[in-house]
């Protein structure tokens, strides 16, 4: 506002000091220049009447009779910036009355004249400015109220017209000038609010839209830089007005375009946003402020949602709802929700760090509340955005990074929504606790069995290695006293003994932090989930799903589940003669679930990797997850999965994004990576997973000579690693529709009976085979269950080739991981170690070699088939029974079964988070680091059914179940098993260890300085340490063991968080409960 | 695997370690100054030969079963936390009449008070001494000593010590809690019980002259409360002491406690976190609340 003073010369006077000047001089004075000033305009006035200041709107061109002489021009400015200034220093009169200046000026109606003035003199941008700056002037220096009086406001309000109508925008000195001036006029008003009154009246008077001040800002709500900026601050201003003046409120939702306008601009400004944006490491995985604050199209974005809640936060109800419904229906469905669904992954990546950054910049729970319910009942594509959000988790591009950061996002808002969709609709139910488990939930681990337990699972040669012997109580009694000061936590640097239980102290201190938090941020939830508070019963009536939905999908999880409790890997002890193959036959169940990380949205990835070999197979795998669960693939999900099926191929021209060779090559790598991690980690899981499932193999395998018994076994495996695939591709099947609706029900319906759909299920094939598929597992009808969903590939979309592939062939094929197993075993049966890292530089090679073997293969599976006809009589015999039936009587049956089972699962989120956990060798450190983030956030819920579920050790009286314990043990299955075969490798994981350490106690020591300077936080997470590299290099791992090595040692750190985590529960004072 | 596999292994060869530990506890104890954590100041005393609560089997060689050494180093903490879980258990149960403060020195030891409001022992305010065994919770169940032996059949005359072994005759780990023996100790003033007395002639009274008994206990009660501003017996910062009333100490902590009570309840330091919920209680929908903006 000082600008304004500058040109009218207030500057000068305002050093003067009229203090002790008569007030009657002073009025004698204004009056005397007024009078001079008159003389002027008189001269240039041809027609002096009232009427003549609204005029010049229609036709201003008439009033000018020629142009003002600038010595009278500047005569007349002279003149009035003394005047003003007297009428700026002027105090209020008596008992609150106008003083004389202020009467003169409304009744001479000096302000008016003065406008009109200006219009004399053509009214350039230059007059304009000079007004309003006068105006700027006056109102925030003026000691009596000004607006009050008609005669100052009136002129004010023509100005303000005058200057907002169109081809005024020269420079934008205007508009700047303008907005500065609305902003001072609408903090009068809050100060005010009795001027409002007049400003309403000010308006009808002269025909232009009612609450002109207000409709003058509009234009600016999205406008960059401080001009925008001011402006948003006045119209919040007038938005907490209308908290208290329901008039306005009336006024800005029923005739202006305010909230339509905020809506839309958000989608305009989204659509101006980066469509992909250029990642620059693999580990990234969110919009750190560092990053955003490059773009600027993002930083006006953000700037404009922050406006948007501040609005919603101050506003009137009326305006907060109208609001958050063009949100809702002007941005987040039509913008947001298609743009989640783009075709290319990159572009469906950067609409998910998008989201996430918004879901993080969001303060006001109200728009939060916006966005939360957008993604959890929002459908698109009869999906909900929730069910497609969780599915990216598992997807292997950094799509899946960046979902896992979406959810750490969603994780930590606290939200019983959320946690109700994501988490515990699942586990209210209480199908996966057993009667005595449901009652001792409440109970609390006072021994502090479950942190045994995980911290039981260390690697003990790390352990052995790193700890030495070292005094195990010094921790404890800690000598410095309570000490997590940074002069012990360095201390390993004096060379005294390792600190690998110090950051034990850490945990327990994060966890109680993390607890606390937690507990005070539920006080407010609904209930306790508890096991009894929701009764179990509530969530499956009450679920979103429809009744028969919900019923159907745990149906088919049951049947997955029965499949997989049925298929028990042989007793270990049946194994141990022959420890080599054990590594490398694999359960299926492991293999398929490790696998699960590539297989959810991306199942037909594969599909044409090996034409002749695998592609049928595969392809079934992949159609099968939708015609199974007789539910399409909604059609953004096939669209992504072609595009990245066509980018894996190499073959991906269909925009210019992908035309870098590498990026493809990049790729494919990663997909052959993933084959070979499958392998390992099936082989590795397979041991642990037998360990819970035996005993129910082991009668039928007793009695019988050896040879049977070895048969026996081998078909077991085989058999239980395709039903394992089979049962995994169900529950995946099932996770992706959890949430979906009953139209989806009854589209489901029509499509089971379309043309290629049902019908051709007895095409081919007998019926008693198929029975057995449909319930109960068996090899061979597995197979031919895939041959049937591979012809049942209704989409001509993908890969109709598959389609035309025999049925015959198929049989004989089997899926790529169950492939690279046995390629593995034969390899080992010739006498040659098959390395996987081989396997995985030359895919040629491996093809060539996978050719020359498949020969052999076949006929061992012939083996395999034939030996496989005892055991399994009972559940033939049941299935038997359902021989005839249709799919909708097989259908309600296996409801009935579920009934009867219990249903245990616990829902997609958690099943995905497990399944990358299983990944844990083979994630890349940011992945790893985000799962078990993840994981630990959830596990500090205090909520007794989260918490049991992910912290109890128990062993479950239901074996499939799968808990994060059970995963857990079976990593540290696969890590030894790793280890033992590489001697060098714990020696890498200790350096790799202290040099992890050491980062971290640096950057908490950067933290700390960080924190004690008092600056603004600006440097991100990303900013590297150079400090800490400096003290520690990184040791040489090569780099390919590299994110393997840094796993391992994750591992070992992610067993003391969560038995930190533990150890805090049952300490934590739960004072909601009681108060 | 059993139910807990890492508590249930049998106890022998790990005793070489906790010899280890022994050492190290004592040097430590005597550098140990006032901490600022409120639990973390506690410390526990040297762990005898005898008393392992890290209890899995070390048969060395093998790596799979070297892992002892891992989680002997934890084992402190298992016991640490094990103690304040049952201590956060005692804070819950707000048992009537019963203070209880662990001491400063050992966590395995806690002062406490208990007053009688009623019965045959009115009035009376007892202060005792819990002696958690250092395998907790694996061992014995805890001893309750008495400062002053108060004159009941099972209260031992000369030591003071109640008999809570009648009352958990075995010691059963995530069943049996502190608490229950607090409660216990507050019960047999109210409901008295003479079998297998500790002080047989408590008992043989209590049956044949109750008169004599009721003017014994008011006599024992008498005492006690004599000597209730006496120093503490253990010697101790945290031990539990009384003083007579003075106003300049205890008004204003009176006034403390009384305005603590209605404090708001996030006295919490930290970022104030508030969660979220539109969930409608009883309905387990998701925004189901009837206050939920709405959503055209």
């Amino acid at each position: 506002m000082m600008k304004a003073s500058a040109v009218v010369g207030g500057n000068r006077r305002r050093s003067l000091s009229l203090r002790g000047v008569d007030p009657e001089t002073c009025m004698i004075v204004f009056k005397n220049h007024w009078s001079q000033v008159v003389k002027i305009l008189e001269k240039h006035e041809p027609a002096r009447g009232v009427t003549g200041a609204l005029s010049f709107l229609s036709g201003p061109a008439a009033l000018r009779p020629g142009p003002v002489p600038a010595d009278e021009a500047s005569a007349v400015q002279n003149y009035v910036e003394h005047m003003l200034f007297l009428l700026m220093e002027e105090e209020v009169g008596q008992g609150g009355a106008m003083g004389p200046i202020l009467e003169f000026v409304v009744v001479e109606g000096v302000m008016e004249r003065l406008f009109l003035w200006s219009l004399r003199r053509q009214f350039t941008e230059d007059m304009k400015l000079e007004q309003l700056r006068m105006y700027q002037m006056l109102l925030s220096q003026a000691r009596q109220p000004l607006l009050h009086h008609k005669p100052v406001l009136r002129p004010l309000m023509m100005l303000l017209a005058s200057c907002a109508g169109p081809g005024t925008d020269s420079g934008g000195v205007v508009e700047a000038e303008l907005v500065l001036l609305l902003n001072q006029l609408c903090v009068a008003l809050v100060k005010d609010p009795s001027v409002l009154e007049l400003f309403f009246h000010t308006s009808e008077d002269q025909g232009a839209a009612n609450f002109l001040l207000f409709s003058l800002l509009i234009p600016y709500t999205h406008r960059r830089g401080s001009v925008g900026q001011q402006a948003r601050d006045a119209l919040l201003l007038i938005m907490s007005l209308s908290a208290s003046d329901p008039r306005v409120a009336l006024h800005i939702t029923q005739n202006t375009y305010f909230c339509p306008v905020l809506a839309t601009g958000l989608s305009g400004l989204y659509s101006s946003l980066p469509a992909r944006l250029q990642v620059y490491s693999e580990d990234w995985h969110c919009l750190a402020p560092a990053d955003w604050q490059q773009v600027p199209a993002l930083v006006h974005f953000l700037h404009s949602l922050d406006f948007c809640s501040a609005v919603t936060k101050v506003a009137h109800p009326s305006i907060r709802s109208q609001l958050l419904g063009y949100i809702y229906n002007g941005f987040l469905v039509p913008v947001l929700a298609p743009a989640l669904h783009k075709l290319t992954v990159e572009e469906v990546m950067t609409t998910t760090a998008y989201l996430d950054l918004f879901l993080r910049s969001i303060s006001e729970p109200a728009l939060l509340h916006s966005f939360l319910s957008f993604i959890l009942l929002h459908t698109h594509d009869n999906v909900h955005i929730l069910d497609t959000l969780v599915s990216r988790v598992n997807t292997p591009f950094q799509l899946g990074t960046v979902s896992l950061a979406l959810f750490r996002t969603l994780i930590g808002l606290f939200c019983e929504d959320v946690m109700l969709q994501l988490v515990f609709r699942y586990l209210v139910p209480c199908s996966h606790l057993s009667g005595k488990q449901r009652s001792a939930l409440r109970r609390r681990d006072s021994c502090s069995s479950s942190a045994a337990s995980f911290l039981l699972l260390s690697p003990p040669w790390c352990a052995g290695t790193l700890l030495g012997l070292g005094p195990p109580t010094e921790h404890v009694h800690w000598p410095r006293g309570a000490g997590l000061s940074l002069a012990d936590s360095v201390g390993y640097r004096r060379g005294a003994d390792f600190p690998m239980d110090v950051n034990y102290l850490h945990y327990l201190w994060d966890a109680r932090q993390a607890i606390s938090t937690a507990l005070r941020a539920s006080r407010q939830w609904s209930c306790a989930y508890d096991g009894f508070d929701p009764p179990p019963q509530d969530c499956r009536s009450g679920s979103v799903l429809p009744e028969d939905d919900l019923e159907d999908e745990l149906a088919r999880r049951v049947n997955g589940d029965a499949i997989y409790s049925l298929l028990v890997a042989p007793p270990p002890s049946a194994l141990s003669p022959t420890p080599s193959s054990s590594d490398t036959v694999s359960a299926g169940n492991q293999v398929s679930r490790a696998g699960s990380a590539l297989e959810l949205e991306w199942d037909d990835i594969f599909a044409d990797e090996y034409p002749p070999l695998l592609s049928a197979d595969a392809a079934g795998g992949g159609v099968a997850a939708e015609v199974d669960g007789c539910v399409s693939t909604p059609r953004h999900i096939q669209e992504m999965r072609r595009t990245a099926t066509k980018l894996v191929r190499g073959s991906y021209v269909e925009e210019s994004e992908f035309q870098d060779d590498v990026l493809v090559y990049d790729l494919v790598a990663q997909r052959e990576t993933k084959a070979a991690i499958l392998e390992r980690i099936m082989a590795a899981n397979r041991r642990s997973h037998g360990s819970f499932s035996n005993g129910q193999r082991a009668p039928t395998a007793a009695g019988k000579t050896v040879i049977e018994t070895v048969n026996n076994i081998m078909s077991t495996r085989r058999r239980s690693e395709d039903g394992g695939r089979e049962e995994r591709r169900r529950s995946e099947d099932g996770g992706k529709e959890a949430g979906r609706k009953k139209e989806e029900g009854e589209e489901e319906m029509k499509r089971t009976d379309a043309p290629g759909g049902r019908p051709s299920l007895t095409n081919g094939f007998d019926a008693k085979n198929l029975t057995i598929d449909e319930d109960y597992e068996d090899n061979e009808d597995d197979e031919d269950g895939e041959t049937f969903h591979t012809r049942h590939n209704g989409d001509p979309l993908v890969t109709p080739a598959r389609a035309a592939s025999p049925p015959g062939n198929d049989a004989a094929d089997s899926d790529s991981d169950n492939f690279l197993s046995r390629y593995q075993e034969l390899m080992r049966s010739l006498g040659a170690e098959p390395d996987c890292d081989d396997v995985t530089n030359d895919i040629g090679a491996f093809r060539r070699r996978v050719r020359a073997l498949r020969q052999k293969l076949e006929e061992e599976e012939s083996f395999f088939c034939s030996s496989w006809d005892d055991g399994g009589e009972e559940e033939e015999e049941e299935a038997m029974e359902e021989v005839e039936e249709e799919g909708e009587e097989r259908r309600r049956r296996r409801r009935e079964g579920s009934r009867r089972h219990g249903v245990p699962f616990t829902g997609p989120f958690i099943s995905v988070l497990l399944s990358r956990l299983e990944n844990l060798l083979e994630n890349s450190i940011a992945v790893n680091l985000l799962v078990t983030g993840l994981l630990a956030q959830l596990a500090s819920y205090p909520q007794p059914l989260l918490r049991s579920f992910l912290l109890s050790t128990d062993t479950h009286d239901q074996p499939n179940v799968r808990t994060l314990h059970q995963v857990l043990v079976s990593e540290r299955d696969q890590i030894e098993r790793y280890v033992a075969a590489r001697p060098d490798f714990p020696a890498l994981v200790t350096q790799a260890w202290r040099f992890l350490l050491a980062k971290d106690q640096e950057s908490k020591f950067r933290e700390c300085l960080e924190s004690c300077g008092d600056r603004n936080s600006g440097p991100d997470a990303q900013a590297p340490p150079p400090l800490a590299a400096a003290l520690l290099p990184c040791p040489p791992i090569p780099p390919r063991a590299k994110s393997r090595v840094f796993a391992v040692v994750l591992f070992a750190e992610f067993l003391k968080e969560l038995a930190a985590v533990a150890q805090e529960h049952s300490v934590a004072l739960q004072c909601t409960a009681e108060e | 695997m059993n139910l807990n596999p890492f508590w249930s292994m049998s106890s022998n060869s790990s005793r070489k370690q906790r010899t280890d530990s022994e050492d190290q506890s004592g040097h430590s104890e005597q550098r140990a100054s006032p901490a600022r954590l409120p639990f973390g100041k506690k410390q526990l005393p040297p762990i005898p030969k005898n008393a392992a609560p890290v209890t899995k089997p070390a048969s060395m060689g093998t790596p799979a079963q070297s892992s002892n050494g891992t989680h002997a180093s934890y084992g402190p903490f298992y016991l640490e936390y094990s103690l304040l879980a049952e201590f956060t258990l005692v804070i819950k149960q707000k048992l009537p009449g019963i203070y209880v403060q662990p001491s400063y020195k050992s966590a395995l030891m806690w002062f406490g008070v208990i007053f009688i409001r009623h019965g045959l022992y009115q009035d009376g305010v007892f202060k005792f001494t819990v002696y958690i065994p250092d395998n907790y919770p694996d061992g014995e169940c805890p001893k309750l000593v008495f400062d002053i032996p108060v004159f009941h059949p099972l209260v031992d005359p000369v030591s003071g010590e109640l008999d809570v072994r009648r009352a958990f005759t075995k010691w059963r780990r995530n069943h049996n809690h502190i608490w229950q023996v607090l409660m216990y100790a507050r019960t047999i003033f109210y409901k008295i019980n003479t079998t297998e007395p500790l002080n047989p002639e408590a008992a043989v009274l209590y049956e044949k002259d109750v008169q004599l008994f009721k003017s014994k206990v008011v006599d024992s009660v008498k005492l006690c409360n004599s000597h209730l501003f006496d120093q503490p017996k253990i010697d101790d910062a945290y031990a539990i002491s009384f003083s007579p009333w003075n106003p300049a100490v205890h008004e204003e902590a009176k006034e403390r406690m009384f305005t603590h009570k209605r404090r708001p309840e996030d006295a919490h330091k930290g970022a104030p976190v508030s969660g979220l919920s539109w969930v409608k209680p009883g309905s387990t929908q998701p925004f189901s609340k009837d206050d939920s903006p709405p959503q055209s």
